[in-house]
């Protein structure tokens, strides 16, 4: 369970249980505000104020045993943990390049503190690894300014996964692009992934890009996770109200059917209604929604829901 | 008996920049127009692809360098006094970001009250609530809800629907809507676009919509215009070029739609290849595509295309002019 902390407290992610495997592309979708940025950071272990992880863990399985990313300190965490077995791709680019330093020197720290290399031989090992990513070679010698922004955002792919990491984390890795752009830097970013057989951990609001590209999708609503599944399943046979009513709100192009979007908006989280999150505007509410805090449950063949709707008792 | 509302001859609009003042065309030689009836019509295109500065001329904030752009016969930039007030009445904006259209120290109440004395005219306090109360209503609010708040105590889409009552309040004949949904969640972007879809039946009122979402373009318009860096390369009724593109740009945009069907996805997933050399294409003598275009010839990259009529589609591209087909 995650909090924000000023003079009060926000339950931006609170009591996520999830799990991604192996050689998989887990989506994480939902609306702004809905803690999938929050949810991302802790899992990369960026735990600053005002970021405060109240209770929970992060596990990663490595080969050499489970790593409790939490329970290492940031310095830990910078020098043993992040680039080597889990990575991070913000959104915005421009904010992870240094301005002052060129494309082969991001390279060089990287290659420096994990795996002791020289200048040169980084440099080396920075064009091979930029070339293989469809960029040119010249690249590495640019800096950030001269790049367009979808170079930029290649390059900073590039360097999340110079180290092959177990786990890479997308945060909105393509939302500030065009779509034709987008379209070829996911195409990349997805074929790395099949290469790699590690896990991507995709976070965006585009449903789109959740049904191009992830395997599993998890779906929050105002701090928790109210459905997991299949990709396919989540799309075609949708269980939780919230998400039936996101997948069928998005038009979509040639049918101008009239379509219905949510009434009334999240709730404030600071003071997150006793019971279900999504009953104020469900319009399947019971008393009981109001009341208690539904569980997430697999409803058969790893499809899990958290809705009273879909609970036997 | 018609005429058009709007009409766009040949607009550039020419930004300058650097120290030699290098010319750079945002808008390049549009052509559009719109009959005089209550349509929908989309602006569609990238980020740069000049969209929100052709809107910006057609609100008269812009002068173009060359061309003329007429609103019902009258030529925007050219109007007096009197008609720029008339002009203010029947064309109204509504933003991308409702939060940036109002000072957050102002109640918006006084924004829609000052809107209905100052241009519709109505002095009586009662006189003006009840006409504000009547228009809150048509986009699903209330007098009640809205008076005495300010634009914080507003979530986004609510505070966009007041922005819209806004624009609605001098009973115009045409409003452009500038991204006016791309900063909503998925789930309350329907609700505006409801509300447009609805003002134009019950109103009469015409939009121009601008926006980079082609689904959303498709749910609400009647008609299209596609630009890519500054120029309008396909434009006709949204069916027709969106079901049957035929620019080469209109049709790998199209593709390249990441649409919320998983069945799409094998489709998508097949690799494209662009080049990358984008400022040039500004500034490119021929087709601005040309440099990504699968099927550029020599020509392409030497002379303007011409804008070809093919079945109501105007297609401004070499593959269409009639000797290229013998």
């Amino acid at each position: 369970m995650k909090t924000f902390e000023q003079s009060f407290y926000v339950d931006a992610v609170s009591g996520v249980v999830l799990e991604a495997y192996e050689n998989e592309v887990l989506g994480i979708a939902g609306e702004s505000g809905c803690g999938k940025s929050t949810l991302l950071r802790i899992i990369y272990g960026y735990t600053k104020p005002p970021l405060v992880v109240k209770s929970g863990r992060v596990i990663i399985s490595t080969e050499h045993g489970d790593l409790d990313v939490l329970s290492l300190n940031l310095e830990e965490r910078r020098s043993k943990v992040w680039w080597r077995y889990i990575s991070y791709i913000p959104q915005n680019a421009m904010n992870v390049l240094n301005p002052t330093a060129r494309i082969r020197d991001h390279f060089a720290e990287i290659l420096r503190i994990h795996q002791g290399l020289d200048k040169d031989e980084a440099y080396k090992v920075a064009a091979e690894h930029v070339t293989q990513l469809g960029l040119p070679r010249d690249v590495i010698n640019a800096y950030p300014h001269q790049l367009s922004g979808g170079m930029r955002q290649r390059v900073v792919i590039a360097l999340a996964l110079i180290m092959k990491p177990r786990v890479v984390l997308a945060d909105e890795p393509t939302t500030a692009l065009d779509v034709v752009v987008q379209r070829g830097i996911l195409q990349t970013l997805i074929e790395r992934q099949r290469e790699l057989k590690n896990t991507l951990i995709l976070v965006t609001h585009d449903m789109g890009v959740h049904a191009m590209l992830t395997d599993r999708i998890a779906i929050m609503y105002a701090g928790k996770i109210v459905e997991v599944g299949r990709t396919e399943e989540v799309f075609e046979k949708p269980l939780h109200p919230y998400t039936r009513i996101l997948i069928e709100s998005l038009p979509r192009l040639g049918d101008k059917s009239m379509r219905k979007g949510i009434t009334g908006q999240p709730p404030d989280l600071r003071n997150p209604p006793p019971g279900c999150r999504f009953a104020p505007r469900c319009p399947y509410a019971t008393e009981r929604c109001r009341r208690e805090v539904p569980e997430l449950v697999d409803v058969g063949g790893r499809h899990y829901v958290a809705c009273w709707l879909h609970t036997r008792r | 008996m018609g005429g058009n509302l709007l009409e766009l001859r040949n607009v550039t609009k020419i930004f300058r920049y650097g120290m030699f003042g290098f010319r750079f065309r945002a808008v390049d030689r549009v052509n559009l127009t719109l009959k005089d009836k209550p349509l929908i019509l989309t602006i569609a295109g990238e980020s740069g692809s000049g969209k929100s500065t052709l809107a910006k001329i057609i609100l008269g904030i812009h002068t173009p360098e060359e061309g003329e752009a007429l609103y019902r016969g009258r030529n925007i930039h050219k109007l007096r006094k009197d008609e720029l007030r008339w002009f203010r009445k029947e064309v109204q904006a509504v933003f991308q970001d409702p939060y940036a259209s109002f000072n957050p120290l102002k109640k918006v109440y006084s924004y829609l009250y000052e809107t209905v004395r100052n241009i519709v005219g109505i002095r009586d306090r009662r006189e003006a609530d009840k006409y504000i109360d009547e228009i809150l209503r048509s986009v699903g609010l209330s007098l009640e809800k809205v008076k005495d708040k300010y634009p914080s105590e507003f979530s986004g889409g609510e505070l966009q629907r007041v922005a819209i009552a806004r624009a609605l309040l001098t009973r115009p004949r045409l409003i452009i809507a500038d991204e006016p949904v791309s900063m909503l969640d998925a789930s309350l972007r329907v609700n505006i676009l409801n509300v447009f879809r609805r003002i134009r039946e019950e109103m009469g009122t015409s939009f121009i919509y601008i926006t980079h979402d082609l689904a959303t373009a498709y749910y609400i318009s009647d008609l299209i215009a596609i630009m890519y860096r500054g120029t309008v390369v396909e434009r006709g009724p949204i069916e027709k070029v969106l079901t049957k593109p035929r620019h080469p740009y209109t049709q790998i945009l199209l593709e390249s739609i990441p649409e919320p069907e998983p069945r799409k996805r094998s489709e998508w997933l097949k690799p494209i290849r662009l080049s990358g050399i984008e400022e040039k294409e500004f500034i490119a003598r021929g087709c601005k595509f040309a440099s990504r275009c699968p099927y550029a010839t020599e020509r392409c990259f030497e002379q303007e295309p011409p804008e070809v009529t093919v079945e109501d589609v105007v297609v401004k591209c070499w593959l269409y002019a009639p000797e290229s087909k013998q």
